[in-house]
């Protein structure tokens, strides 16, 4: 029997209202990522960069051992730097998160397609509450192991975040939607003024074009690219992870829909000016 | 003594006609690739530019095609792998501008040591064919004197579109280089080393010869449309065998026997 007219609007009012509770105040103000497991899987990470000191608790690297793809503590750094370009992103939205290094590239390690699918099934092996996958293949053969590793780290609470392809092709993990947060670059300085499209196989938009970040050796370097807008929305989820520990992928990305409109919102607001 | 000349003559034909065909192939297509990339280069607002493949199984990087006031140096310059953004954008598949390499911390620039060019700005793009990334498509500041302006999201998209094309004239080529090793081997095997040199040079001057003549251009420039049907899929390559299965059936039935400038 349906409920009358009546139940249904009282039963909307005693529930909490979930739109209105999302705020930056409720989500992340005040929070620095303390407790969340961030992991990188990428071209390692330069752990005596002055900036990243401390904010590095393992460092993995794949190695080949027997025809299978192993993993070993690693102390070889980043030669390429797009590891530390990332973690420094990370650590900038996200200063106290737990950097975990898983190093699929790079001189050691020549970034084979195996290696990459390997790394993030280390990282979900590992629980990471966070797995940043600013790297993508345009093999479709990876599409099904991707495809299952995905479904196995939504099932473990494990939220993945892709950059998408910069080119004009699929790339794989980025397109397997339902199974992870997708992002795209778009100019803009605020990482926190991200936005949503709800309807593309890449949903989410966040500054990624010049971006000022860490570099190895010490230094600092200004880049472009999905990329680095990826690491950007991997700290903001480090940040709600902090404050509500328990949400689910599928939660999570029901807050980043939520305080996108708003920011949405607010940039129309703002471009027509007020009533 | 008579079984042995015959049995070389036919070994030396075997050998140059494949090592002709194999030469004529990767020039064409190496100006090609220059002069897309000056258009390419055009577009995007830079004028030294650069397309560079892999070096190796291991992930080094070596130029291909170089455009700019460094071409001859950076030609032989050789990216170790996982090196330079050249090397961080093999490996990660994703394309990459950097603002100003110049202004704070490490930058791999063994290129610029070699070269004397100083890279302030740039853009770098994988070139990928079908699921492979076989190159990386770099761009190197502005015209005219620094500071320059760093590339746009635009110029990224732009590069991206361009390397789509430059990546399949790529791929044709290292093909085609991966046809002169072997052939050059063929050759090698073929050539007793203990022969005179005299005779070896005959056949150089004969091969000569035969390049320039118009049929023989006129045959390789079917070659290379047979091979650019047979690229765009299983049923044209298909095609393409069935054609030319057919005209072998159609020129043994007419019993040829001479096949023209291919006689000794």
């Amino acid at each position: 029997m349906a409920k009358s007219d009546a139940a249904v609007e009282a039963a909307e009012e005693a529930a909490p209202d979930l739109w209105a509770a999302i705020t930056p105040e409720t989500i992340w103000t005040g929070r620095t990522g303390r407790g969340v497991k961030v992991a990188i899987v990428d071209s390692g990470i330069d752990t005596n960069h002055p900036a990243l000191k401390g904010k590095v608790k393992e460092s993995v690297e794949a190695v080949i051992e027997n025809g299978r793809v192993t993993f070993k503590p690693s102390t070889s750094g980043d030669a390429a730097g797009h590891g530390t370009a990332c973690a420094g992103i990370i650590t900038e939205i996200a200063p106290d998160a737990e950097l975990y290094s898983i190093k699929v590239l790079g001189a050691n390690a020549s970034g084979s397609g195996e290696m990459f699918v390997a790394g993030l099934d280390y990282a979900v092996r590992q629980r990471m509450h966070v797995i940043n996958l600013s790297l993508g293949t345009t093999k479709p053969d990876y599409y099904k192991p991707l495809g299952d590793l995905l479904h196995r780290a939504y099932h473990a609470g494990c939220i993945v975040v892709a950059a998408a392809n910069n080119l004009p092709q699929p790339s794989y993990p980025s397109i397997l939607t339902s199974s992870l947060v997708s992002v795209v670059k778009r100019e803009g300085g605020d990482p926190f003024n991200f936005g949503y499209r709800y309807g593309n196989v890449i949903e989410l938009v966040a500054p990624g074009v010049q971006v000022r970040t860490t570099w190895p050796g010490g230094g600092y370097r200004q880049l472009t690219g999905n990329s680095f807008a990826c690491p950007c929305i991997a700290g903001i989820i480090a940040l709600i992870k902090e404050a509500y520990p328990d949400l689910t992928p599928f939660q999570i990305k029901t807050i980043l829909y939520a305080i996108a409109q708003r920011n949405q919102l607010k940039i129309e607001q703002e471009v027509e000016g007020p009533a | 003594m008579a079984k042995n000349n015959d049995s070389f003559e036919a070994r030396l034909k075997a050998a140059v006609s494949a090592v002709d065909v194999a030469n004529s192939l990767t020039a064409p297509l190496a100006n090609s690739i220059e002069n897309l990339l000056r258009i390419t280069a055009r577009a995007v607002g830079s004028d030294q530019a650069s397309v560079l493949v892999r070096d190796g199984n291991q992930g080094g990087l070596r130029f291909l095609v170089a455009l700019g006031d460094v071409q001859e140096k950076l030609m032989q310059v050789r990216i170790p792998p996982g090196k330079g953004i050249a090397g961080l954008v093999f490996s990660t598949g994703q394309p990459i501008a950097v603002a100003d390499v110049s202004k704070e911390g490490s930058f791999w620039s063994d290129a610029d040591k070699h070269t004397g060019f100083k890279t302030v700005t740039l853009l770098a793009t994988p070139l990928r064919a079908g699921e492979e990334i076989v190159g990386v498509l770099e761009f190197v500041n502005r015209p005219g004197h620094p500071p320059y302006e760093p590339f746009s999201p635009e110029e990224m998209d732009m590069a991206a579109y361009f390397a789509d094309a430059i990546a399949i004239l790529v791929d044709a080529h290292e093909t085609a280089g991966l046809l002169e090793n072997f052939f050059q081997r063929s050759l090698d095997t073929a050539f007793d080393p203990d022969r005179d040199r005299d005779g070896r040079d005959d056949v150089r001057q004969w091969l000569e010869d035969v390049r320039s003549a118009p049929e023989h251009r006129d045959l390789l420039q079917l070659a290379i449309s047979l091979r650019d049907i047979a690229s765009r899929g299983d049923a044209e390559r298909q095609l393409c065998q069935d054609i030319l299965d057919a005209l072998v059936r159609w020129t043994e039935k007419r019993s040829i026997t001479d096949v023209g400038y291919f006689s000794l």
